[in-house]
This record gives structure tokens, sequence and C-alpha cells, in this order.
């Protein structure tokens, strides 16, 4: 959340985090050069320096699957939630895993000749219209600068700064990179690995990541349409049944101008704002009031139900807008408020007053 | 050709690096506090951790500090549908791309 900036935003939930992600990468780095020295000997014998190479590469990929896996479940299994609070630190370290393989091979393959690295690595193999002896490092180099491009605009700063849309925008390049990357093993490793099981690893984990996102695009598409409501030029709508709303917890309307309203309940009274989070755009409708507040369950940003605004000393503010419970239903004022506007919550006793 | 060509790619990406990293210096030393006041009093560690991407970005952030100190609009957050329709498209583009390179991949093995 705003303040000044700090380099990382650690605690201890994002500590552990990070501490499992470098112990996972130590692990599998290890069991890949131990398993590697045992399949990959006698005739088929390689160097140690292709086995890291390997190592770090396969690494990378397998970390890229499970980012782009972790999104599309968060959104089909809330329990999957806390793997997207610190995905950020995930994607940068499947990044740098990324790099520790290219600048191996860059060593190793074009490091010792005339020509220095960058050059040789671009002019050494120019067969673009080959498939069998395509240029395949050319589409990991373009997936990691794309990797890089995203590392290094993690930071809250380039949120504020590109804007979130555009943010946003920059950072959906993931799914060219991860693109780029399979072609990358498809017309790389899969071209001298001839045994079966290496693409029916690379499939399947392709239609993993494509299956998941599409299913949870679809769903959640649908369940906009369902949670739509008609305006028709009314100012009062019907938004929800108050039984509908669980205690610290919200029902998502959507409007016909496509925006989206999470409608509260804290005790007896109902606050709606936009369903939006003002950091990233996680759906507020999905998370919880705690300690009074709205709490994102993306990143955890939190705002006061009445007023959209996040607790001092942080500056977020969302859209409200008006409430209004008669006779058991929400009514809700399609017309948002600007961003920190204070609205008195709608109370629950008004439903037994009629 | 093909060497030349390669050469060509590899001094201009490296002059654009170039300007990136000397601009990253400048601008993280006293450009960052004019273009965002959340980076007043804002860690070292900080500005060491944006110079990659003001570096990357350098036309991008030049910009911002040119237009530092005039009125930005609220930038918009953008509707969550059209986030995931966007998403969509790229799950909608991209399996038959895949499926289509990687059949390609496996029948010239």
């Amino acid at each position: 959340m705003s303040v000044a900036y700090r380099t990382v935003q650690w605690n201890a939930h994002k500590r552990v985090y990070d501490l499992v992600i470098v112990t996972g990468i130590g692990l599998y780095v290890l069991l890949f050069l131990a398993a590697g020295s045992l399949v990959w000997r006698g005739d088929h014998a390689i160097s140690p320096m292709i086995l890291l190479i390997r190592a770090f590469g396969t690494c990378s990929l397998i970390m890229l699957h499970i980012v782009l896996c972790i999104g599309p479940l968060a959104r089909l299994e809330p329990r999957v939630a806390p793997l997207l609070y610190n995905r950020r630190h995930f994607g940068v370290a499947t990044f740098l895993v990324g790099l520790v393989h290219a600048a191996l091979v860059l060593l190793w393959y074009h490091g010792f000749g005339v020509l220095s690295p960058p050059v040789s690595l671009l002019a050494s193999n120019v067969q673009y219209r080959s498939i069998s002896a395509f240029p395949f490092e050319i589409l990991g180099a373009i997936a990691l600068l794309v990797l890089f491009l995203m590392a290094a605009t993690s930071h809250d700063f380039w949120l504020a700064n590109l804007s979130p849309r555009l943010w946003k925008r920059l950072h959906m390049c993931v799914y060219l990179a991860y693109a780029l990357l399979v072609a990358h093993v498809a017309l790389g490793a899969l071209q001298s690995e001839r045994a079966v099981i290496y693409p029916i690893v690379l499939g399947a984990g392709v239609v993993l990541v494509a299956s998941l996102h599409l299913v949870a695009g679809i769903r959640e598409t649908r369940r906009n349409r369902a949670r739509r409501v008609e305006v028709s030029g009314e100012q009062w709508i019907n938004a929800c049944k108050i039984s509908d709303i669980e205690e610290g917890a919200a029902v998502t309307v959507t409007l016909a101008s496509d925006e989206r309203v999470a409608v509260y309940r804290n005790g007896e009274n109902v606050s709606a704002l936009s369903d939006r989070c003002a950091h990233q755009g996680g759906p507020l409708g999905e998370g919880r009031i705690v300690g009074g507040c709205v709490t994102c369950p993306w990143h955890g940003y939190q705002y006061r139900p009445e007023d959209g605004q996040s607790p001092p000393p942080y500056t977020e503010k969302l859209p409200t807008y008006r409430l209004k419970v008669e006779a058991g239903t929400v009514m809700l004022d399609p017309t948002a408020l600007p961003p920190g506007t204070h609205v008195e919550p709608a109370r629950i006793e008004e439903v037994s007053h009629g | 050709m093909a060497l030349l060509i390669a050469r060509l790619i590899v001094i201009v990406l490296g002059a654009y690096a170039l300007i990136g990293v000397v601009f990253a210096i400048a601008f993280v030393t006293s450009g960052v506090t004019r273009v965002d006041h959340n980076a007043t009093g804002s860690t070292r560690g900080f500005r060491l951790i944006i110079i990659p991407g003001v570096a990357a970005l350098w036309p991008v952030m030049l910009a911002r500090w040119i237009a530092a100190g005039r009125p930005r609009g609220t930038a918009p957050v953008g509707s969550a549908s059209s986030d995931m329709a966007l998403h969509l498209r790229w799950w909608l583009i991209l399996p038959p791309l895949l499926v289509v390179a990687f059949i390609l991949a496996l029948i010239n093995r």
C-alpha cells in the first residue's frame, strides 16, 4: 500500500513463501544433477555444465507453469488464494533461474569463440526456414527479455507510475513469454532428445495451463452475466437480499456498465464499494472484513467500507455507492460516487421496520 | 550479412541499454521524488531495485520526469470484465498456435 516505498515489502508470511521458493529451487537443481548423472551415462553421458544448463532451464520452465496456474486456480478455488499473495516474488525467481540458464548457455556455447557471445548467439545459426534446425535460442532470449521486463517492473512503484491498466497489460505479456518458451523447448530440446516422455510432459503442461485459464475465464464471464442487474433508468436497483450476505463478507453485483460492486455486511451495517482493488484490480467482493476494513484477497490491501479509503497512513481510495434496505432487500444506487466519498451505511434493523 | 545484422542488433540494443543505465542513475538520484512523492524518504534499496526497470523503460520515465509537476488525471483501473476478456482472448488464441507449433516440431524430429 502507498506511503514511502521500501525495497521489498517482506513480512513473516512472505519470508516463509520466499524461503520455500529458494529451498525448492536448490533441491530441484540438486536432484536434477543427481538423477541426470544416473540417466545420461555411458554413451549418452553429458558434461556437468550441460547438466547444469538443463537443470536451470527445466526449473525455470516448471516455475513458469506454476506461476501461470496460480492465477486461474485462485479464481476457481479460493483456498489457493494465499499462493497469489506473493506471486510476484515467484515470478522474479522464475526470471532469475532462467537468467542463470541463459548465462550458462552463453558462456558454454558462445563464450570461447572470436565473436562476442551475444553476436555469436544471433549469427551462429540463421536457419529460420528450417523447423528441425530452427535457431530456438532466439525464442528463449526474447522470452527472457519479456520476463526481465516483468521482473524489473514488479515493484509497486511501477504499478503507480505506469498506471494499473498499462501495468496489467504489460504483465499479461507473460503469456507471450510462455508461448515462446514452449516453442523454444519444442524446437530445441525436443529435437535432440528423442524419448517420448519429453513431448508428453511438455504437452501435459501446456494442456493444464491452457485449460485452467479457459475454464476460469469462461466461469468468470458466466458469473458476471448471472450477477448482472439491469438499471433501465431507475435510481435504485435491487442488489440482493440481506440474507444473501454472510457476516463480514460480500455479495458482488455486476452493473450494466460492466462495473462490479461489492455489497459488504459488517455487523448491522451494509456498505457498497467498487469491487476492484486500487492495487491490482483484485476482487474485493471475494475478500473479508478484517479489523473493520474490507481486505483484498489477493494482496491484503484494506479499505474502510463506509468511505472506500485505505486507513491512514495509506492513501488508496475507491468509488462508493449509496444503499438502502427495504423489506430485507438491499437497494443500490448504481451511480458511483467519487473515490473516497463517505456514505452512511444502511442499517439492517431497517428490515424489521419494513 | 547475418553477422552484420547480428552486430547491428547488438550495437543498437547495447546503446539503448547504456543510455538507459546512465538515465536510470540520474533518475533515481534526483528525478524519482519529483515523479512520485511516495519515493520521498524511500530506502536506498528501493532506488537500486528500480534501476533495471528505469533503464529498460527510460523513454517512458523520461516523459514522466518532463511532465512531473503537471496535474495528472486519475489513471483508469479498467473494468474487471475487460481484463477477463483480455485474458480469455490470449487463451483462445494461444492454444491452437501452440498445438500447431508442437505438431510441426514433432513431425520434423
